[in-house]
């Protein structure tokens, strides 16, 4: 025994048997309930489970179609979110929700979201390819309900059986949909594990690209921190949400796949969006200033959206996920002059203007020099050696967030920035990361202790799941 | 046809009934008498044929192995406590004899016993806590007996600085206690009957004791044998799902399927740590194998925690 009573069954260990309500005979495949209108499948007379908020309410409203071997029932796709919210009017705040079946994955040139959940997952010793494409097909159906604002599952958080665990674990029960977005991505190890086994039948579908990153100088990763068969990138506007889908994905993934590590962002540090204002990283600096910007489409075809002729089919028109945990030294950091710490960027701290000049936006002028004849923008500087200028014109949709996991032995906040970035070609982040571990200085700041690569595939029809073109 | 009680004022609560084709009505019966206020009529088709049969076969038959799988249980209990009592006595015995040796080597073993029934044994709460206590449960001042008060003083490896072995009177004590409380255990246990739901939720309960304190190691904190309970946990999941199965096979063939697959990949995988008739200790584990095994451990909790909804209609 352990834990004293806390840890006793709700009813004791053998609850009473009498007065057990029964599973419903489930409603037939194809999720015909009306999202609006939740009474309608509960017999009246114990009455109807509470309603939440304008018919975009977080109910389960899947048929049972491919259950199986899931944790929970988990149905045919129904994307009705997006019409319900359609017909709920004008929407209020949080309600936001982004399509989930599109061309390309949404949580990529999506306005990024202020908050992140971001997991890694392997898959489970012994898995096989159909509890792979099981866990696509359940996580796609999930995803889609979840974006959508609903539940997950036929009953949701509190419509099923009483004597059953509920399908959704509730904590978003009656949270509007928050801009949620789920993006998953494959890891190499996926394709050909580190022994160099194909567990799935997909090595010869592996991009060449999709290869764990090279050792950068300075490098102090963390094997548990880093890599990764698959992950989950969820970003919302509220951490509930983020978490919620999270928590939920993982569940339905038990026996088929675990958490190999997981990391929250509190806040973005990014903009993917000219709409939005530039927010800051946690050394007090505006980023995402230079971001690639979702309203450049030509350059977003460029350099994030991976071509039909770049490699296998099955990725075209998906993109590549660097994700590094960079932890900072902020102590030290704030201990820095004013003018030390704008040196090391290259830009001010109050408007993220170019040393050289101007405002936030305007061009940086690298060849401009001050009384001395030394360049105003450092040749150490983070923007300078990160400027397409110097990387034969590559560039980067930056993705990150801001994390503070509590502190360490030594009372320094453990913090960091969390640093996501979607290129059509790993090389892209390679040329500015090396670049950056070689000469940036900044590096006396901060330390990289966690590394994956993903690639992610196009968004998924209706009707179909992430990932299909890879199984087809 | 199916009832949801103790509903307070103003409460709602989701009736899940499984029904044939036919009219019907629901009605609340406040106080639980009369014929009910609020009569709503409903009417019920049949929503595929496959419904239909499966609800057809023999309602005795299933009435018959219920009652089979309650009996059988009942004997399990008692045959497991009965192997407690005896193994307890010879436990006892050695210790207060001072033959440390002997008794570190019926320790785990004579537990298992317990462990198998775990969340029957502890459904009396006066006996648990005195039976089965971690030091780390006791309150301020509280008296510290049973089977983890022994482990302290057999194991004291990892006890504090200044830790006393206990005087013999105290061993004395502790074992003659441990002996009369697993005697009350044995007649306890000697009435009881076990409902359907009852052998279900102690399946799902045992795998959250395997969840929350043996697969962290949190049980055995001094003998590190936890491995020994974890397996005496999944042995009395498998009797109570074996029990059962038959039932859930007609039910629910898909969940019966998938619980047989994961108590089987449990079991493989908790194979590879033993030695001998035992098994490697929890503090030789390495993070990935004790990973490894919360993982399997999810992987059946998951769907075991549908069984007694899948079953108890
Ligand atoms: C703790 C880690 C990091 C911090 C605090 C940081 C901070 C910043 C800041 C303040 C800017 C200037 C504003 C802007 O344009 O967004 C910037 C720009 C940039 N950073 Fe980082 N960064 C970090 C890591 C990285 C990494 C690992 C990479 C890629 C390997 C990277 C690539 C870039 C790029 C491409 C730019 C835009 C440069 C330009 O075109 O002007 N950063 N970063």
């Amino acid at each position: 025994m352990k834990g004293g009573d806390s840890r006793k069954r709700k009813n004791g260990p053998f609850p009473r048997a009498e007065g057990a309500e029964t599973p419903l005979s489930r409603e037939e495949g194809d999720g015909q309930a009306d999202a609006g209108a939740n009474a309608s499948a509960t017999l009246p007379a114990v009455g109807a489970p509470a309603e939440a908020p304008r018919g975009i309410s977080r109910r389960g409203l899947f048929g049972l179609a491919g259950a199986g071997v899931a944790g929970v029932g988990l149905g045919i796709a129904a994307d009705r979110g997006v019409q319900a919210l359609a017909a709920a009017g004008a929407p209020a705040a949080g309600s936001t929700v982004y399509p989930f079946y599109q061309e390309h994955q949404a949580g990529i040139v999506t306005p990024a979201q202020d908050r992140l959940h971001f997991a890694a997952f392997d898959l489970a010793p012994g898995a096989t390819r159909a509890d792979l494409i099981s866990l696509l097909q359940d996580w796609t159906t999930a995803a889609a309900a979840l974006t959508a604002g609903h539940d997950i599952g036929d009953f949701g958080a509190v419509g099923g059986s009483y004597d059953a665990p509920p399908e959704d674990t509730g904590e978003a029960f009656g949270l509007p949909p928050a801009g949620l977005t789920i993006t998953v991505g494959f890891g190499p190890t996926l394709f050909t594990t580190s022994a160099g086994v194909d567990r799935f039948g997909i090595a010869s579908a592996r991009p060449d690209a999709l290869a764990e990153l090279p050792h950068f100088p300075g490098d102090q990763l963390d094997d548990a921190r880093s890599g990764g068969d698959l992950c989950i990138q969820a970003c919302a506007d509220d951490p509930q949400v983020a978490v919620h889908a999270i928590r939920n994905l993982s569940r339905i993934a038990f026996g088929r796949a675990a958490i190999r590590w997981s990391q929250l962002g509190f806040g973005r540090t990014s903009s993917t969006s000219t709409s939005q204002a530039t927010p800051r990283n946690l050394f007090g600096f505006k980023d995402g200033t230079a971001n690639v910007k979702a309203e450049q489409p030509a350059v977003v075809d460029e350099q994030v959206w991976v071509g039909a002729g770049d490699g296998p089919a099955w990725l075209a028109g998906g993109s590549y996920l660097v994700a590094r945990r960079i932890r900072m030294t902020i102590e030290t950091w704030d201990r820095t002059a004013l003018r030390e710490q704008e040196t090391v960027f290259g830009r001010t701290k109050g408007d993220g203007a170019p040393l050289s000049g101007g405002t936030e936006f305007t061009e940086p002028d690298f060849a401009a020099t001050g009384k001395d004849g030394a360049p105003l923008i450092d040749r150490a500087s983070h923007m300078r050696l990160a400027h397409p200028a110097q990387n034969n014109g590559v560039q980067l949709l930056r993705r990150g967030y801001n994390f503070v996991d509590g502190n360490d032995d030594l009372g320094r906040l453990e913090a960091g920035l969390f640093f996501i970035s979607y290129q059509r070609r790993p090389s892209q982040f390679t040329t500015v990361q090396l670049a950056l571990a070689r000469h940036d200085a900044m590096n006396e700041y901060v330390r990289h202790v966690g590394s994956a690569l993903f690639a992610v595939p196009p968004g998924a029809a209706r009707g179909s799941y992430l990932g299909a073109a890879l199984f087809a | 046809m199916g009832e949801a009680e103790n509903i307070g004022p103003g409460l709602s609560r989701t009736l899940v009934v499984d029904l044939s084709a036919g009219s019907y009505f629901t009605a609340c019966k406040p106080g639980m008498t009369g014929t009910g206020i609020g009569q709503a009529p409903f009417t019920v088709t049949p929503s595929s044929a496959a419904d239909a049969a499966t609800n057809a076969p023999g309602e005795a038959d299933l009435v018959a192995r219920i009652d089979t799988a309650n009996t059988n249980y009942a004997s399990y209990v008692k045959d497991q406590i009965g192997q407690l009592v005896t193994g307890t006595a010879a436990f006892a015995a050695a210790y207060t004899a001072g033959d440390d040796n002997t008794a570190r080597g019926l320790y785990a073993a004579t537990r298992a016993h317990w462990e198998r029934v775990e969340t029957v044994a502890e459904s009396f709460g006066d006996l648990d806590p005195k039976l089965d206590l971690r030091e780390a449960d006791l309150e301020e001042g509280q008296d510290w007996t049973g089977w983890h008060a022994i482990e302290k003083d057999l194991w004291p490896a990892d006890a504090e600085a200044g830790f006393a072995a206990y005087p013999a009177a105290e061993r004395a004590r502790l074992a003659g206690l441990l002996v009369a409380d697993t005697a009350t255990l044995n007649e306890k246990v000697q009435p009881l009957t076990f409902t359907l739901a009852q052998q279900t939720n102690g399946a799902i309960g045992l795998l959250d004791e395997v969840a929350s304190g043996k697969v962290t190691g949190e049980e055995e904190v001094w003998s590190h044998t936890d491995l020994w309970d974890f397996q005496a946990n999944v042995d009395g999941a498998r009797v109570l799902y074996a029990g059962v199965r038959d039932v859930l096979v007609q039910k629910d063939a898909a969940l019966a399927a998938t619980l047989d697959t994961r108590f089987a990949a449990l079991q493989t995988l908790l194979d590879t740590q033993r030695v001998g008739d035992g098994f490697v200790l929890y503090t030789d584990l390495s993070t990935g194998t004790v990973k490894g095994l919360a993982d399997q451990v999810n992987a059946l909790a998951e769907p075991l925690g549908r069984l007694t909804a899948a079953l108890v209609l």
